[in-house]
């Protein structure tokens, strides 16, 4: 009836009995929409004309509107006038005390990080577990606790699961660059690295009952650099625009690690060779940031070598970057 | 006479009254006895021919005398699990149980069986078979020890059915060496039938329950998931001693009957000791720590333990092998639980690499997931654990014990996430550890004790002990225990002692959970329960 005529019509699948016998045990509701069933009745009833589309529909519901809509209309009114007072009051306050009317972004910054060592001491969020594939080393991780260092202390520990039989030897550098027994302590958030075959997809899981399991270590890095210093979150430190940019290098360091051709793996080098451009650093300014940090770890893990098949600003970058991690792999 | 006359008259009559149809019968069943009576002549006949011409086979099958070692035949055997193309052509002698058989005509199928591996053997009549052979093959009774002389031959398409899928026997030799009764209270193909999640309504769909199996074990223990449990069981204990007696562990044996309770909680059987009474061990703690009380340093122990507990569930037994170590460390107790999950670490690799036919041929039948583990293990913190389960929705308090259904929540929350089956959890509260448990030096609600955990069961609870007798006798008073009862245990420490810790496990229970399986009965080779102390 109150459906567009351009649909089918479908028959009822059950017929139900005239008369439904309903148990007595319970309170009788009223039905909510009887208002509205009743008015259309009527109308239907004075017009005898069906409504030929859905905004005649819409348009005469609303010329006859509703009792209880119009109380809505009220309470939401109300709800808005005594947030303006709210605002009032506020703004009252702060020319009384002396306040700027927009927060720095310094400031901001300064509370996000408590909010993060909150978050972690009062162990939201006790542990962190990273899946990482011996052919696949997550060296972001590595490069994270060097620039990081005091900014969030990173305790990581190393697992291998028992589908890996033996863990290659060239990644012993790696396990000592990784994890420091004596940071252990007084790390703020921890890190569970456990060795497992899952190919280039790195996996993280926070909480196997409110998170699913995030894949790829560049969603990993999105991910770590909400929770880290606020200087290294490129979100919080850089326009929109950047961002997006930024977004844009992680992305293909995401495909660069599950290239399956040549011919795709150059084509995407390429594509971060004309991000990096001639500016020294990927976010285009002076300090490095995470996207940097992604795509060093993927170059790491590939297959390539950075003389011929790296452009000579690109080679400088990869120098640079390894420079200031203090990490040389 | 008379009587008799009378007699014969009356027996004369009622020949006469008796109905056609019993006549009938009559005649019917003497034209049978008569017609079995004419065969049984013509098969000796036959027989007695086949002697002289016609069953040039003899000699060559039938049964052979028991075994009273007789004499000596030099004679090389293969076991099944060898036989592999390369033997092909070679002829080879083999000792197995009749599996199954089936006769078709001139020729008759068997499967051999020696311990899980089977082979498909033909007997076909041919110049050196002759029929008589065949037909005595195909009524040889399942279950029996037969000893075949067979060529190898390889075949042209795998037989699924068999473990030995690329070559089959033609035998030339057949003799019964020890007959099985016609009537099996169980079938072993009925046992090893694989039990599947998405039950086949249609299929066969024979199941052996768990008291028919216990109740005739011996028939049970053949199938090849139990024989795989079993050498697998032999396994574990094999690496426990091996991998400790590596780490500098010396193995002691401690005393199964004992004066009196050595550990509160668990109940204790009481045993007629001449004109008194005693006790059968519920643990060997007491005696492992006088062992390192008496300076072994490493000790540990593998031996019954009796828990007279009432428990009827799928992991409790009244009688069980308990592996227990102790060992004393330099200054703290984490010393020792980097030994214990190391050992276990190792267990579980030597096992992986070293049992996979095993692990595989359990899996067959019962299919589990593999045992999941990391290396090193995962420790966590009891109140890292209380996080977890409250996050899940789980309310509890900080100084609550995890009951049985918390910790299977646990073990499945940390499977999601860290994915393994086995890890640590340390600082238990002391309110729920036993008086002996030495309290947490920062924390006076914690304590150095911790407990292990197999795909979310407890498997094994350990602590620092107290080392001190005057501070184990503060705790024992804190705990209403009698002195009087406990004053041996505390005597052992009046002559200084090595700060110490250990635990131990039950080794059908660690069978079970590495397995996955879903009773403690089945890794038990004959169980003891409060319902069943037979066989």
């Amino acid at each position: 009836m109150n459906g567009p005529n351009t649909m089918y019509r479908m028959r009822p699948i059950i017929k139900l009995r005239e008369e439904l016998v309903l148990p007595k045990c319970m309170y009788r509701m009223k039905n909510i929409q009887q208002a509205y069933v009743n008015n259309r009745v009527d109308r239907q009833l004075s017009h005898e004309i069906e409504p030929s589309s859905i905004s005649e529909q819409v348009k005469k519901l609303l010329k006859c509107p509703l009792p209880e809509m119009a109380a809505l209309e009220n309470r939401q009114e109300a709800i808005l006038a005594q947030l303006a007072d709210l605002k009032n009051q506020i703004t009252v306050l702060r020319a009384q005390l002396k306040q700027p009317h927009i927060c720095t972004v310094r400031e901001e910054a300064d509370i996000s990080t408590n909010k993060t060592c909150n978050i972690l001491q009062n162990g939201v969020i006790h542990d962190i577990v990273i899946n990482a594939s011996p052919r696949y080393p997550p060296y972001s991780i590595a490069a994270l606790r060097r620039l990081w260092s005091d900014g969030l202390k990173l305790g990581v520990r190393c697992h291998i699961h028992s589908s890996i039989l033996e863990l290659p030897k060239n990644l012993d550098k790696f396990l000592c660059l990784v994890s420091n027994s004596d940071q252990e302590r007084s790390s703020l958030l921890n890190i569970t690295l456990v060795w497992k075959d899952v190919g280039a997809d790195t996996q993280l899981v926070v909480s196997p009952m409110k998170h699913i399991t995030m894949k790829g270590e560049v969603n990993i890095l999105r991910y770590l650099s909400r929770l880290g210093p606020p200087k290294f979150n490129y979100e919080l430190d850089n326009d929109p625009a950047t961002s997006a940019r930024l977004d844009g290098v992680l992305d293909a360091c995401y495909s660069l690690a599950r290239c399956r051709t040549v011919k795709e793996q150059q084509s995407l080098i390429r594509t971060l060779n004309s991000y990096l451009g001639k500016s020294q650093f990927m976010a285009g300014g002076e300090s490095i940031s995470v996207a940097d940090v992604a795509v060093w770890s993927v170059l790491r893990q590939i297959d390539i070598q950075p003389q011929r098949d790296l452009s000579s600003n690109m080679n400088k970058w990869l120098h640079d970057c390894s420079q200031l991690l203090g990490i040389d792999l | 006479m008379v009587v008799g006359s009378k007699g014969n008259g009356l027996a004369s009559a009622e020949d006469h009254t008796k109905s056609k149809k019993a006549q009938k019968k009559e005649a019917k069943d003497a034209a049978k006895t008569a017609r079995k009576e004419e065969r049984k002549a013509l098969n000796a006949s036959q027989q007695h021919d086949t002697g002289s011409d016609d069953d040039y086979s003899v000699g060559k099958y039938g049964q052979i005398p028991m075994i009273q070692s007789a004499e000596i035949i030099r004679r090389e055997f293969f076991h099944v699990k060898q036989l592999e193309p390369d033997f092909a052509n070679t002829t080879v002698w083999v000792r197995g149980r009749l599996h199954t058989s089936r006769a078709k005509g001139k020729q008759c199928f068997i499967v051999l069986r020696q311990q899980q591996y089977t082979v498909q053997c033909l007997i076909a009549v041919s110049e050196v078979v002759s029929k008589f052979m065949v037909k005595f093959a195909s009524n040889i009774t399942k279950e029996s020890i037969v000893d075949i002389e067979a060529v190898v031959r390889e075949v042209g398409s795998k037989i699924e059915s068999c473990t030995q899928k690329n070559v089959e026997l033609h035998v030339t030799q057949l003799f019964t060496v020890s007959p099985a009764k016609s009537q099996l209270p169980l079938l072993i193909e009925d046992a090893a039938r694989p039990i599947k999640e998405d039950e086949d309504m249609e299929g066969l769909n024979i199941r052996v329950n768990q008291d028919t199996r216990l109740d005739n074990r011996v028939l049970d223990l053949r199938t090849p998931a139990n024989q795989a449990i079993f050498r697998l069981e032999a396994g574990v204990c094999r690496l426990f001693r091996d991998i400790l007696t590596e780490k500098g562990f010396v193995e002691i044996h401690t005393p199964k009957i004992i004066p009196a309770a050595s550990e509160g909680g668990a109940n204790v059987f009481t045993v007629s000791y001449f004109k008194g009474s005693a006790y059968l061990a519920q643990s060997p703690q007491l005696y492992k720590q006088m062992a390192i009380a008496a300076d072994f340093d490493k000790v540990f122990t593998i031996g019954a333990v009796f828990r007279a507990e009432d428990s009827n569930t799928h992991r409790h037994l009244t009688e069980f092998v308990g592996l227990d170590l102790e060992m004393a460390f330099k200054y703290h107790y984490h010393e020792v639980l980097h030994t214990i999950g190391d050992t276990f670490t190792l267990m579980f690799k030597g096992l992986r690499d070293r049992y996979a036919d095993e692990i595989a041929s359990v899996g067959q039948q019962f299919a589990v997931e593999p045992f999941k583990f990391l290396d090193p293990p995962l420790q966590l913190e009891f109140p890292t654990a209380v996080a977890m389960l409250r996050e899940a929705g789980v309310n509890m308090g900080d100084e609550d014990d995890l009951s049985t259904p918390d910790e299977k929540l646990l073990g499945r929350l940390i499977r999601a996430k860290y994915d393994t089956d086995f890890y640590i959890l340390d600082k238990y509260p002391l309110a729920v550890r036993p008086f002996y448990t030495m309290p947490d030096p920062k924390d006076s609600k914690r304590s150095n004790s911790y407990d292990i955990f197999m795909r979310g069961e407890e498997i094994m609870s350990g602590a620092q002990r107290i080392h001190d007798a005057e501070f184990l006798t503060e705790r024992a008073k804190a705990h209403d225990i009698d002195l009087e009862k406990i004053r041996s245990y505390i005597d052992a420490f009046r002559f200084g002692c090595a700060p110490h810790a250990g635990g131990g496990i039950g080794l059908e229970r660690v069978v079970m959970l590495y397995l996955g399986l879903d009773n403690i009965r089945k890794t038990s080779m004959f169980p003891r329960d409060p319902k069943r102390i037979t066989p």
